[in-house]
């Protein structure tokens, strides 16, 4: 009788194993690293270059990536005012971004900050939360993205170990 | 439409003062389009599609607030401090902007149990974005989710209702239901849809 109990418990084990596995079911949640490099952008473009890198440094650093949308808020509007229509801009490019990175295996939380300016929506963003390393796209010469003038704001004011990357000279990921 | 009535003449005045346009054009106003009997052709014109325009809600009006009720949708998404609630809340807005309708973004806290750093971190950042899209965000306290999502649905007129892949395990679904199968059963009436992660489609062809 105990021999039987023993073997129907093993046999229990082994099929609830097995249906487990099946399912493709893994215990916890997706592991999402404990480093976050943030990459912030604006302008409605991202160059894929930067993203690549910066995707490639995440996964070397088994880091979260935090891509992050600046908006900018016109100055005839209130700064909590929502922003529908640039919105609308910045999610499609948020996501194309969002999902070059969990292709990669990188875990991402990404953000959509706004600001006066995209340093004022930076330094709000920086108030709030803690990155390990920040990648910024250098000017591309082709209008979008940061000027110089915000580049070194950003080199002067980062609260963290900061990279600058130049576009490629080819071409820009556009938002849809 | 607002209709702002004025007689040829009080306008004219107005041209005259300068209140229109400044003196030197009003003058070459009154001599082109701004005569008498045009403008009072134009408030004949304007005062009929008034009319037309009154009419044409009366007789609508009976219908109205049954057929609105009929199609209206009110959106509302299930949050945790978690980064996949950002996709959960993009995507639900998109879906909204789409309806033409409002928002609104719950989190239902355990009770008793305060955020963790981490979690707080989380949860502002899900503030900031709902102040960004316009969203509602609301807090609420509860163990039973289900039971808590359903007071809010009511409370705020919800129809439709988006909510992440849910992270319960194989086990306590097959022992204890799934959560997803309970929100079916016990949200009669309401939409429900599961955000998944869209860059999971490469596993589609795996």
């Amino acid at each position: 009788m105990i021999a039987a109990v023993i073997a129907l418990a093993a046999l229990a084990a082994v099929l609830g194993g097995a249906l487990v596995a099946r399912s493709g079911f893994r215990f916890g949640r997706p592991p999402t690293g404990a480093r976050r490099v943030l990459i912030p952008f604006t302008g409605g473009t991202l160059d894929p270059t930067v993203l690549e890198a910066a995707i490639r440094l995440a996964q070397a650093e088994h880091a979260t990536l935090v891509p992050a949308y600046l908006l900018l808020v016109p100055l005839r509007y209130a700064e909590d005012s929502p922003l529908r229509e640039e919105v609308a801009v910045a999610l499609p490019l948020l996501e194309a971004v969002e999902h070059a990175a969990l292709r990669a295996g990188v875990p991402v939380d990404a953000r959509i900050e706004k600001g006066r300016s995209p340093t004022h929506a930076l330094q709000k963003l920086w108030d709030e939360e803690d990155f390990d390393r920040i990648v910024a796209p250098a000017p591309n010469g082709r209008g979008g993205g940061f000027t110089a003038k915000d580049v070194t704001w950003i080199l002067a004011h980062a609260p963290s170990e900061t990279i600058v990357l130049k576009p490629s000279p080819n071409g820009v990921q556009h938002a849809a | 439409m607002v209709l702002v009535d004025l007689s040829p003449e009080e306008l004219q005045e107005r041209l005259r003062a300068g209140k229109v346009y400044p003196k030197e054009q009003a003058a070459v106003a009154l001599e082109n389009f701004f005569q008498a009997d045009k403008l009072a052709a134009l408030r004949e014109l304007v005062l009929r599609e008034v009319a037309e325009d009154v009419e044409a809600r009366r007789a609508a009006r009976p219908l109205e607030p049954l057929s609105k009720q009929a199609v209206a949708e009110r959106v509302l998404a299930l949050v945790e401090p978690q980064p996949k609630s950002q996709r959960i809340m993009r995507r639900a807005w998109r879906s909204a902007q789409r309806f033409g309708t409002e928002m609104d973004a719950v989190w239902v806290r355990p009770a008793g149990r305060q955020p963790t750093q981490e979690e707080a971190t989380q949860l502002a950042a899900l503030r900031r974005l709902a102040g960004v899209l316009g969203v509602h965000f609301l807090e609420e306290e509860g163990d039973d989710l289900v039971a808590v999502v359903r007071h809010v649905a009511v409370q705020r007129g919800s129809t439709y209702i988006f909510v992440g892949t849910p992270d319960e395990s194989r086990r306590r679904e097959i022992f204890g239901g799934s959560l997803l199968s309970r929100m079916v059963r016990e949200l009669p009436g309401l939409d429900i849809r599961v955000v998944a992660n869209r860059a999971d489609r490469d596993r589609l062809t795996e």
